[in-house]
């Protein structure tokens, strides 16, 4: 005789609980290691990657600023002078700055990407709660973390000798409408229009 | 006393005890269910502890700073080389004050920029910290979330003993009064 009473209701909610736990613990084992190549190595990388990238970009930009303002430089005749220390130290500081921009855009390349690939991960930890289906998970986890493996595209990195160039400029005319200024003060010399060279 | 007397006693006793006997089955399983609930819960909380100890000291550990700082030197510091062909136009090469000014400069900057990495690193260790404590937390709070059903359950263990126990007290109280009111002889 059975004096049992109330009935399994309870006991099979239970049993589905902690069958979804440990769909739940699986679901995250699974995650994990579809993220796992995404270490610190793998930033380092990508930075790395960056720079090898954007710096001979950058090289080119100083070598064609070194240029133009050598050129002008020469072109007015004052290479040698103390004007073209003030000119060395001033492209000295631009190109340190370009190139500090630069490194910091690896970094922030590296950083941006990581962001990514964390905020990927937790969006699948949500989807792994909502559909406590493990094998959903790591196939998206695995997709996720394909699509992440794969190059990015870099934007070119801009005109780092911008400043210098538009002083420069800015410069060269102010010379070119003094000498014109000058040359009407004096009316037998031939004038110099702006823009039309010496 | 008479058998029918001794059995009505007899049958009161037992539907007594049995109904006491449902009762206390029910508190047991009510305080096991509750008991096996916050063994559960203490399993989660050992879970989460460490996870957010770590976290807490990762906090205020700085000792990754200087590695960062030095990572970052190395970055300005390559800042301040030129690509090789300029090296060889000793036309437009900086002063020496303005090489120590840049070098201190690129060493401020790496101090500055290593801080801002090393808040980076922590809010990722805080990301995946927080993760997992999410998911212990709703394991836990969905664990807890069954208790209620078990109580109830648990609650209602001890309703077969109890009517049966019912019902034999009611018949030794039946026997009972018709032992007392019955006429005598029969």
């Amino acid at each position: 005789m059975c004096f049992g009473g109330g009935d399994d209701g309870s006991e099979a909610l239970r049993q589905q609980e902690q069958e979804r736990q440990r769909a739940i613990r699986q679901g995250v084992g699974l995650i994990d290691a579809a993220f796992a190549p995404f270490n610190e190595n793998f930033y380092r990388q990508r930075q790395e990657e960056y720079l090898q990238y954007a710096l001979p970009q950058y090289g080119r930009q100083y070598i064609d600023a070194r240029n133009r303002l050598l050129f002008s430089l020469a072109d007015r005749g004052i290479l040698g002078s103390s004007i073209q220390q003030q000119v060395a130290d001033r492209f000295a500081r631009t190109a340190a700055q370009a190139r500090q921009q630069v490194a910091d855009a690896a970094v922030q390349q590296a950083r941006s990407l990581q962001q990514q690939i964390e905020q990927a991960r937790s969006n699948l930890i949500n989807q792994l709660l909502a559909s406590q289906n493990p094998t959903l998970a790591a196939s998206s986890a695995l997709r996720a973390a394909t699509q992440f493996q794969a190059p990015s595209l870099f934007q070119p990195i801009g005109n780092l000798f911008s400043d210098l160039a538009t002083i420069w400029m800015a410069n060269q005319q102010a010379q070119q409408w003094n000498r014109v200024v000058e040359a009407l003060r004096q009316p037998t010399t031939p004038v110099t229009t702006i823009g039309g060279g010496r | 006393m008479t058998p029918l007397a001794l059995l009505s006693l007899a049958a009161l006793a037992a539907g007594t005890g049995m109904q006491l006997a449902a009762a206390a089955q029910e508190r047991r399983r009510m305080n096991q269910a509750l008991n096996a609930e916050l063994a559960r819960q203490r399993q989660f909380q050992q879970e989460a502890q460490p996870i957010f100890q770590r976290s807490l000291e990762k906090t205020v550990d700085l000792s990754s700073l200087p590695a960062l700082t030095q990572q970052r030197q190395q970055l300005y510091r390559a800042s301040l080389v030129t690509p090789g062909e300029a090296v060889t136009t000793p036309t437009l090469s900086p002063s020496e004050t303005e090489v120590f000014s840049l070098q201190n400069q690129a060493a401020a900057r790496a101090n500055l920029s290593a801080w801002q990495d090393w808040l980076a690193n922590q809010g990722f260790a805080q990301l995946a910290a927080n993760r997992w404590l999410s998911l212990i937390g709703d394991m836990a709070g969905q664990s807890a979330g069954v208790l209620p059903y078990e109580i109830q359950d648990a609650s209602m263990s001890g309703t077969g003993l109890r009517t049966v126990g019912g019902l034999l007290s009611t018949l030794g109280t039946l026997g009972g009064v018709y032992n007392a009111v019955r006429p005598p002889g029969r």
